[in-house]
């Protein structure tokens, strides 16, 4: 399990947009996982297991209980994963590329992420987001027209032409 | 994906399905046809392809800052997955059993000891913790997951999260986490064996009379430090230094006030 740590803790900071968040799901993800690990089903992929629980929990335990408490959720406007010491740490382009999928729905984003990031079929993104693959379908057309949208990718932070690829 | 009726446009749903290659072969010969056809629907493809960014890239440069000595010791100090469900259920059972039958008689300490004498809470705890030698401790069993449905009844009493990476601390074993109660209060108290200096506890109760920097004092011949948050009242009580107590102190209180 050790191995899948740092994908764990991306994906929940990409559902959370909060590290201190992302960090706990790691560990509900973890803790989960080892309760059922008589469900995890040999010579199957661990990682996809270990996402699918993540997400599990963030949708029926951390963000139902935060939206519970009125205190909302997180605007990719103040996401973490870029502020201050973190910017230096993020390569431009990299940066670019996360903001742009931060600023993307949830639904939209998750999808995204797992389609693009973990290489995930279509059908294994809808059995780990549990919904059917027409919505897995129709979430990432959604996404790429509003991914599309932006200029290309600047390789300088500030852009002084609008170079068409 | 399943599309009989060939003279269809293709929608933007498939069009995406196409530049992931998530089609069937016949799909594709469907797609290839159609757009050969029709030169508006290579324009669509491009317009999508342009949101096809170097997503992987970007999310492992961001997996690199990902904290991994934390969550690696996180990991360490969780149970191992192979031991055998029976017995987890076995081990999870006794601890329970035992948690209770000592709440139980700690109740009935607590009260009869209120009786006895007027005090406040570090006092009891100090006359409850004088009682404690290393063999009270010593025989209960190292089970992570034991403790961790222990630390969530304490979290659901006292209104805390409380995790065993924040309360790991150097050379002394967690043995056990438990409430006791006493005039109706909760208090939860959480059991370490030192191997030199014996017992040790972290105890904590609610408290509404403010924030308050470490203090110290002796009782029973054991030392104290406490602080206090808004909420709770924490102790930390044994017979080590004063020194080496108020240095745990500190790194418990920086990780759960985190």
């Amino acid at each position: 399990m050790g191995q899948h740590l740092a994908r764990l803790w991306r994906y929940g900071l990409l559902l959370s947009r909060q590290r201190h968040v992302a960090e706990d799901l790691v560990q509900a993800t973890c803790v989960r996982a080892l309760e059922r690990s008589g469900q995890f089903v040999p010579g199957t992929r661990m990682d996809r297991w270990l996402l699918s629980i993540l997400h599990s929990i963030w949708l029926n335990e951390v963000r139902a209980r935060r939206v519970r408490l009125g205190q909302g959720l997180v605007n990719a406007d103040e996401a973490l994963s870029f502020d201050g010491e973190h910017a230096a740490q993020t390569h431009v382009l990299a940066a670019q590329v996360i903001r742009r999928v931060d600023a993307l729905p949830e639904t939209q984003r998750e999808t995204v992420y797992l389609a693009y990031v973990e290489g995930l079929s279509y059908r294994e993104v809808a059995e780990v987001l549990q919904v059917p693959i027409g919505t897995v379908m129709s979430r990432l057309a959604t996404a790429r027209l509003k991914l599309a949208e932006y200029p290309p990718l600047q390789s300088v932070p500030n852009p002084t032409t609008g170079e068409r690829r | 994906m399943n599309d009989h009726s060939p003279p269809t446009i293709p929608s933007d749903e498939q069009l995406v399905a196409y530049l992931d290659d998530q089609l069937d072969a016949e799909q594709r010969i469907r797609i290839d046809a159609a757009i050969d056809e029709d030169p508006t629907l290579s324009l669509r493809l491009q317009w999508l392809a342009r949101s096809s960014l170097p997503f992987q890239h970007a999310y492992d440069e961001l997996g690199q800052q990902a904290p991994m000595e934390r969550l690696q010791a996180m990991l360490d100090t969780l149970p191992s997955p192979a031991r055998p469900a029976l017995s987890r259920r076995w081990f999870l059972a006794a601890a329970a059993g035992l948690v209770v039958s000592s709440v139980v008689a700690d109740r009935l300490f607590l009260g009869w000891q209120l009786s006895q004498q007027k005090s406040n809470w570090r006092g009891l705890v100090a006359d409850y913790m004088s009682l404690y030698v290393p063999q009270t401790l010593e025989h209960l069993p190292n089970d992570e997951a034991a403790q961790r449905a222990q630390l969530r009844t304490i979290d659901a009493r006292l209104g805390l999260t409380l995790a065993p990476a924040q309360l790991a601390l150097p050379n002394l074993a967690l043995k056990r986490a438990q409430i006791l109660e006493y005039d109706g209060k909760p208090i939860a108290q959480i059991t370490y064996l030192d191997p030199v200096h014996g017992p040790m506890a972290l105890c904590v109760t609610r408290s509404n009379n403010g924030s308050r920097h470490f203090a110290q004092e002796r009782r029973h011949e054991m030392n104290i430090v406490y602080w206090a948050d808004l909420e709770h009242a924490w102790m930390l009580i044994g017979r080590n230094s004063m020194t080496d107590l108020e240095d745990m102190a500190k790194v418990l209180r920086g990780r759960l006030s985190a």
